[in-house]
């Protein structure tokens, strides 16, 4: 009798997740967890399905980065079939790759980071959101809306859909550029610009008042894992590159070698894994991923605002990788401004509008492995299949997967540095959350699984009796 | 002449989660060159820019759990709520977005059809799939009245 796994509730945003605090005797913090309470649904699914249908299941495990999983799913199908895949294809995927990147990163820092920022974590919760920032800065949330439109449009000019867009192929893409297409979104580009730009102000205006709550807020040492292309930063191709708690160099590989290097830890507390450098066995060989950790093991940027900007960011770390957990948020305005550099190359380059985008092959291999860096950091997809082409087995390694570790560290650093139990204010867990929101996690693609997001925030006294819950929405 | 759009939300391969997809597809058809019609997984704070040229909006999703009701039609108020972490904005809080931002109201409904199966694929369970026929009439009849 066919078994039946139930799945509830379900609907469309990113996943259950829960902290929880446990005081001691004296009401101080003793320890702290960030659990994600999905149950992984994908990898499952997908066995027994066609290789190539993949490229249109995977971006449905998300509504935010589905582009990251459609061209992640592309590239594992590349390999699955042996081809490369003509020039003017892997711009074209890079290019609805940067507009993803513009889309993600701007609504994050201006939606969900900005109020911390232009508010403080301290400030009324009733103001501090997107429509508390509309109330004093109208100028600055019309332009979040735009720059997430852009980045939307791009994917939608190559597309046809925003969302879920239907573009990569196994070989390449399914539609050359038009001239048209290009000109219109290469006419916005210096607007976009500008308003990263804008955004890169307003952090670093940030930064220089709150400096002290930077150099306290969950700093810890760890490994970094990113993508790098000839040493610096990549998003779309590459290889990936490991380093250690000084920047060290550990590893270097492409992607598809990556079961020989990571390796996922479990932990009975959370659906989510740990992932962590096989060499190095858990927890020592834990790392962090995302704008933060590529910074951190890239030694430069191929872009010039963008690399201006870098060599800033480095110098916060005289030379060692940057650990203070808030300057993700300066890291992923910095690659925003690189996202819309490298889109303009992009549509400069004189191959952009050729016809030439898809390679046959009639080949079937038994494995392939796609690497990208999506928005929230390095995303493996791995699928093997039968002589039929049939998925026989898929793993999927997912950005917020990797940071699972990171998140569950910072959320005990900030609740052991600001949370009184004896004193409770809305404002120290607000800083929790916010330790959370820095990582810019997407739940229901690290799980796999879909389904409404309330972040529970339990606080537990030293007899484990429940003292407080609070949720959001 | 008045401008509605219909935007249909959800996840297609949650079997009755995709319902608001059918829905707007459906009226996409039938209607395709008097009513606006946009599909997406789900709300983001973009939809402001496209919402702030309607007079009439009507979001329709999937509801689940514990209501008894197997087509819901709720006229929207202008009210945000924030969010942790998600980048999901709920309807009333895009219509909130809309108001202060372009100082624009349009008139805004939520359809929500219940589903009784959200598990992996494409087909809506049979319930689903009535009342999800029945909110394409109920959707033109609510645009006649607006």
């Amino acid at each position: 009798m066919a078994k039946k796994i139930a799945i509830e509730p379900v609907t469309r945003i990113e996943g259950h997740a829960r902290i929880t605090i446990n005081l001691g005797d004296d009401g101080k913090v003793e320890n702290a967890y960030f659990h994600v309470d999905q149950f992984r649904g994908f990898e499952k699914f997908s066995e027994g399905r066609m290789y190539y249908e993949m490229i249109q299941i995977t971006p449905r495990i998300c509504g935010i980065c589905p582009v990251s999983h459609h061209l992640a799913a592309a590239k594992a199908c590349d390999a699955i079939i042996g081809v490369t895949i003509p020039r003017t294809a892997t711009l074209l995927r890079e290019l609805m790759h940067m507009g993803q990147m513009i889309q993600s990163h701007s609504m994050h820092f201006f939606h969900l980071a900005g109020p911390d920022l232009l508010f403080s974590f301290d400030a009324d919760p009733a103001i501090r959101n997107v429509a508390g920032i509309i109330k004093v800065n109208p100028d600055l949330a019309l332009k979040a809306v735009k720059l997430r439109k852009f980045g939307q449009e791009v994917i939608q000019h190559l597309g046809t859909k925003k969302v879920h867009p239907v573009f990569a192929v196994p070989g390449g893409v399914n539609s050359a550029l038009s001239e048209e297409k290009r000109d219109i979104i290469y006419s916005q580009i210096d607007e976009i610009a500008s308003y990263i730009l804008k955004g890169i102000s307003l952090a670093k205006h940030w930064v220089e008042d709150n400096m002290d709550i930077i150099k306290n807020f969950a700093v810890f040492p760890s490994g970094y894992m990113g993508l790098v292309k000839d040493g610096a930063l990549e998003l779309y191709d590459g290889q990936v590159r490991l380093v250690d708690k000084d920047g060290n160099l550990l590893e270097q590989f492409d992607g598809s070698d990556y079961l020989k290097y990571i390796g996922e830890h479990v932990e009975d507390w959370s659906y989510l894994k740990f992932p962590f450098y096989r060499k190095m066995g858990y927890p020592e060989g834990v790392y962090r991923v995302g704008p933060l950790a590529r910074l951190n093991v890239a030694e430069r940027i191929s872009t010039p605002m963008a690399n201006e900007e870098f060599k800033k960011f480095k110098e916060i770390g005289n030379g060692k990788p940057v650990e203070g957990t808030l300057w993700y948020h300066y890291a992923r305005l910095i690659e925003d401004l690189y996202a819309i550099e490298r889109l303009k190359e992009i549509l400069d380059d004189p191959d952009i509008l050729s016809t030439d985008i898809r390679a046959d092959s009639l080949q079937l291999g038994s494995q392939g492995v796609g690497c990208l860096e999506a928005p929230r950091g390095t995303l493996f997809h791995h699928y093997q299949v039968d002589e039929g082409g049939r998925l026989t087995k898929v793993n999927l390694i997912i950005a917020s997967g990797h940071n699972n570790w990171s998140m569950s560290k910072s959320v005990y650093e900030v609740a052991k540095k600001y949370v009184d139990g004896n004193n409770l204010t809305e404002g120290m867990l607000n800083r929790v959350e916010a330790a959370i929101r820095a990582h810019d996690p997407c739940l229901s693609c690290s799980t796999h699984a879909l389904g409404q997001m309330p972040i529970a925030i339990e606080i537990y006294d030293s007899n484990g009796k429940l003292l407080n819950k609070i949720m959001r929405g | 002449m008045l401008r509605a759009i219909v935007i249909g939300y959800g996840n297609p391969s949650r079997q009755d989660d995709g319902v608001g997809h059918y829905v707007a597809d459906k009226i996409d058809q039938l209607y395709n060159n008097q009513i606006d019609v946009l599909i997406c997984h789900q709300l983001g704070i973009e939809l402001v820019e496209t919402i702030k040229d309607y007079d009439v909006v009507i979001f329709v999703d999937a509801h689940a759990g514990e209501r008894s009701t197997n087509l819901e039609i709720t006229m929207l108020e202008s009210i945000y709520s924030t969010s942790a972490f998600t980048h999901f904005v709920k309807p009333n809080s895009l219509i909130a977005l809309t108001e202060n931002l372009y100082r624009k109201k349009p008139k805004a409904f939520l359809v929500s059809i219940n589903g009784y199966n959200f598990d992996f694929g494409t087909e809506f369970s049979p319930e689903t799939q009535k009342w999800a026929d029945i909110a394409v009439k109920e959707i033109l009849k609510l645009i006649d009245q607006s």
